[in-house]
């Protein structure tokens, strides 16, 4: 459903950026971790097409700008950025009419949606007048009806009430099951904790590992929270190398090659570090060693 | 409806809806309808009469080509500098990411630009029979000024879109545009002083020099005069050459902007903000570099207490353009260039050089009240800085807005000087008078403060303004008599006494904002 290659993104001098490849199928709940800065929300403006990058993404077969593509691409922004003169009626009525929906089902699948985030009483008031939360329950919906094929989420959690949250993370669970791909970028590793499928884990804005969550069941590092500290701490470590970067991705970026010497160069506080599938660090030790 | 026009719409309707809700809107709509009534009322009474001016054909069109000349470079340098004001924070999210037709969604953000020069079409038509009086213009000369002037705000609305959008890809390109707008106002301005210079008439050569027709080849501004020239004498040719023109370039313009959306898109996205705009305008020096450039600006870490208000500001203005000048600056340098040169002229014809002293003092106030920066020090009182710092609420609200008035004093010594020397006034107006006009900027803010104190800090900027406006000018009626009194008698004195008077009316200026800052103290409390 989601594939980028090679994604690049420079601000001037500055690369937010760098090789950058995605892939999510259908069905997948993708996770994208990385600490402040790390390149997470330019990779998802990029994949919207809302920003210039080199290299390529599609979206069902479609290139990313395309309109076939933005049809069945739904996105929740980091912050919700509602038309404040609108009610949310009107709100849910212009993403009807923006994406040509059929009015009538899409109102029976908006009304359940407002009945899940329990906004039944807030329907009529104009957006600016809502709390920060609300607005982003709104945005969430408003990038739900149009029922996307690809969800793209961008921090979706801030702001939102435990209820929201679980009611949230149930959702994505459920639009995975109905075979929809979801991104989340987010912080709180918590809340997408057993939900996710895919984890990409970027610093300075590349993509250092990525990890299936089949691949981890058993493994210390089950957790997202452990992996994300492992590969975070192990990336900032004066051992590691550009070649440190593993990706133990069935589709791996040209340029990323794989990892293994970083345990053994980075000695003690580096062996903590080690966290990628026993059969991939094998595979590429063997490869190393030639 | 599509989505856009219902977007439009709707937000139209819930923001009327919102505004019929409060009192202000029906004073508002009141004064207009007083207006309009006491307009329609005259109009009746004096239906046929006319006070054609002498001259009066020229200097209709002098004036026109002057306005249209003026409106494109402002509308081609506001689309340059803030073109993604074309479209709100929500549009990124909600409207780029849509499928709709990136064609639609460009079109979308031209109607919401162009709603705003309504009112100025609104104003235009109220002056028509102004027109028709002073001018002796028939209907035929006023229907060619309205569709000029129709053909030129959507014109400039899509090239002032087009020029965002094309120069979004490369900063140089927006350099070189910026560049060559800023010299053909310089060329302007030095034909402006060209033909006052040693002028004996300054106000027939200001007319004449914007009747030349060489003016014409300017795009749009010049291109409008041109087609409304020759649509009044009745030229077809060049009527049909210059609509045609601007049709080009409105054709040009549309397939630019589609051509170039992507990059559209991104510029919108980072220099609407969100953390965007840093990225794209990080150099990333090292911190050697950075702490260097700090300790150089001599204002980081120089000052305490209150006085880091200043010292932020400053700082914030170092590293946008200069510590002291900003974009305004050049305006007024210009302004200051051409009423300089037709101070002399006037000079020339005999003028008494304290009368000139006035005039010059009277103009540059007025031009730098209306371009006062004051969205900084608005900024500043949205911030929660100011209300949890500690200190004296006064001494605050001063050294917040100080930055600009340290600005307007050392605008107000080039400008001066450079008035004093084409009309040779005596050296002592320019400190004096630079005194006076740094003054009147601190009394403006003084004004603004007590009209924020009044109507409540939250209330419509545009009503603090209105208040603040009406303030200053009670307080500068009561000035020009006081003024008028002290400066009697100094020039009896002696004449070069004559600038003392500004001196005085600074101090004056000085002592009536401190009991305006000192009275708005309270704003300070209210939201901490």
């Amino acid at each position: 459903m989601l594939r980028a290659k090679g994604l690049t993104k420079k601000f001037g001098k500055k690369i937010a950026n760098e090789n950058v490849n995605l892939s999510l199928e259908e069905g997948e709940i993708g996770v994208l971790l990385g600490p402040n800065g790390a390149g997470k929300s330019t990779a998802i403006k990029c994949i919207l097409g809302l920003l210039r990058f080199e290299g390529s993404v599609q979206i069902g077969g479609f290139p990313a700008s395309s309109s076939q593509a933005k049809k069945i691409l739904g996105y929740v922004p980091e912050f919700p950025c509602l038309y404040e003169m609108l009610t949310v009626r009107e709100q849910f009525e212009f993403v009807v009419r923006a994406y040509k929906l059929d009015r009538e089902k899409t109102r029976s699948y908006a009304a359940e949606l407002i009945d899940r985030f329990r906004l039944t009483e807030v329907v009529d008031t104009l957006c600016r007048d809502l709390s920060k939360g609300m607005q982003q329950k709104v945005s969430i919906i408003c990038a739900l009806l149009p029922r996307p094929k690809l969800l793209l989420l961008d921090e979706p959690m801030l702001g939102l009430d435990p209820h929201a949250i679980k009611e949230l993370r149930q959702l994505i669970q459920e639009l995975a099951e109905e075979g929809v791909a979801v991104l989340v970028s987010t912080h709180m590793i918590a809340t997408v904790e057993g939900i996710w499928n895919k984890a990409y884990i970027m610093r300075k804005g590349k993509v250092i590992s990525c990890h299936r969550k089949e691949e981890m069941i058993g493994m210390w590092a089950e957790s997202l929270e452990r992996i994300f500290f492992a590969e975070t701490e192990s990336y900032d470590s004066p051992w590691f190398s550009e070649d440190d970067i593993r990706i133990t991705d069935p589709s791996p970026a040209p340029s990323a090659k794989s990892h293994p010497a970083g345990a053994k160069k980075a000695g003690a506080s580096h062996a903590k570090a080690p966290v990628t599938h026993p059969n991939t660090s094998k595979k590429k030790k063997g490869k190393k060693k030639k | 409806m599509n989505a856009c026009m219902y977007l439009i719409f709707k937000q139209w309707r819930n923001s009327l809806r919102e505004k019929i809700k409060h009192p202000q809107f029906w004073l508002w709509a009141l004064i207009v309808l007083a207006y309009f009534a006491l307009y329609v009322y005259q109009e009746i009474n004096h239906l046929g009469e006319t006070g054609i001016l002498d001259n009066a054909v020229n200097t209709y069109k002098g004036g026109v080509a002057f306005a249209f000349l003026l409106i494109s470079f402002v509308i081609l340098g506001i689309g340059l500098n803030h073109g993604n004001s074309f479209f709100a924070p929500a549009d990124i999210d909600r409207l780029f990411v849509s499928p709709i037709r990136a064609e639609k969604v460009l079109f979308y953000g031209l109607i919401r630009k162009c709603l705003t020069s309504v009112l100025a079409t609104l104003l235009l038509l109220m002056q028509l029979t102004n027109l028709r009086f002073y001018f002796g213009l028939g209907p035929k000369d006023l229907l060619i000024l309205m569709g000029a002037w129709l053909m030129l705000s959507i014109s400039l609305s899509v090239a002032a879109m087009a020029v965002y959008s094309v120069s979004s890809s490369s900063r140089l390109l927006r350099g070189l545009i910026r560049a060559s707008l800023y010299i053909s106002s310089l060329v302007i301005i030095v034909g402006i002083v060209i033909a006052l210079w040693g002028s004996k008439s300054p106000w027939s050569d200001t007319v004449a020099f914007f009747n030349e027709p060489y003016l014409h080849v300017i795009p749009l501004g010049g291109w409008a005069c041109g087609f409304l020239f020759a649509a009044m004498a009745g030229d077809l040719y060049w009527t049909l050459t210059y609509a045609g023109l601007m049709m080009l370039l409105l054709i040009i313009s549309i397939l630019l902007i589609v051509y170039n959306k992507s990059a559209y898109y991104e510029s919108v996205l980072t220099t609407i903000g969100r953390g965007f705009g840093r990225m794209s305008r990080m150099e990333i020096p090292s911190s050697d570099e950075r702490s260097k450039k700090i300790r150089k600006s001599h204002l980081l870490g120089f000052r305490r207490g209150e006085a880091v208000l200043l010292q932020r500001q400053m700082t914030e203005q170092k590293r946008s353009l200069t510590v002291i000048f900003d974009r305004i600056s050049i305006a007024m340098i210009a302004v200051a260039v051409v009423l300089g040169a037709f101070l002399q002229a006037l000079m020339r014809k005999g003028m008494y050089p304290f009368i000139m002293q006035i005039l010059a003092m009277a103009v540059l106030c007025y031009t730098m009240i209306f371009t006062i920066p004051m969205g900084k020090f608005v900024e500043e009182l949205d911030k929660p800085f100011i209300y949890l710092m500690p200190g004296k609420a006064f001494k605050k609200l001063f050294y917040a807005a100080t930055a600009p008035v340290v600005k307007a004093f050392a605008e107000g010594i080039v400008c001066l000087t450079i008035v004093s020397i084409f009309a040779r006034l005596h050296p002592a107006y320019v400190p004096c008078g630079a005194m006076f006009y740094a003054s009147a900027a601190l009394l403006f803010y003084a004004c603004y403060l007590t009209s924020m104190r009044t109507l409540g800090v939250s209330n419509n900027r545009h009503s603090h303004m209105l208040l603040s406006f009406a303030l200053l000018s009670a307080v500068f009626i009561f000035e020009l008599s006081l003024g008028a009194y002290i400066g009697r008698r100094l020039y009896a004195v002696s004449p070069a006494l004559f600038p003392l008077d500004f001196l005085i009316l600074a101090v004056f200026n000085i002592a009536v904002s401190v009991i305006f800052f000192h009275n708005a103290r309270s704003i300070l409390d209210y939201r901490a």
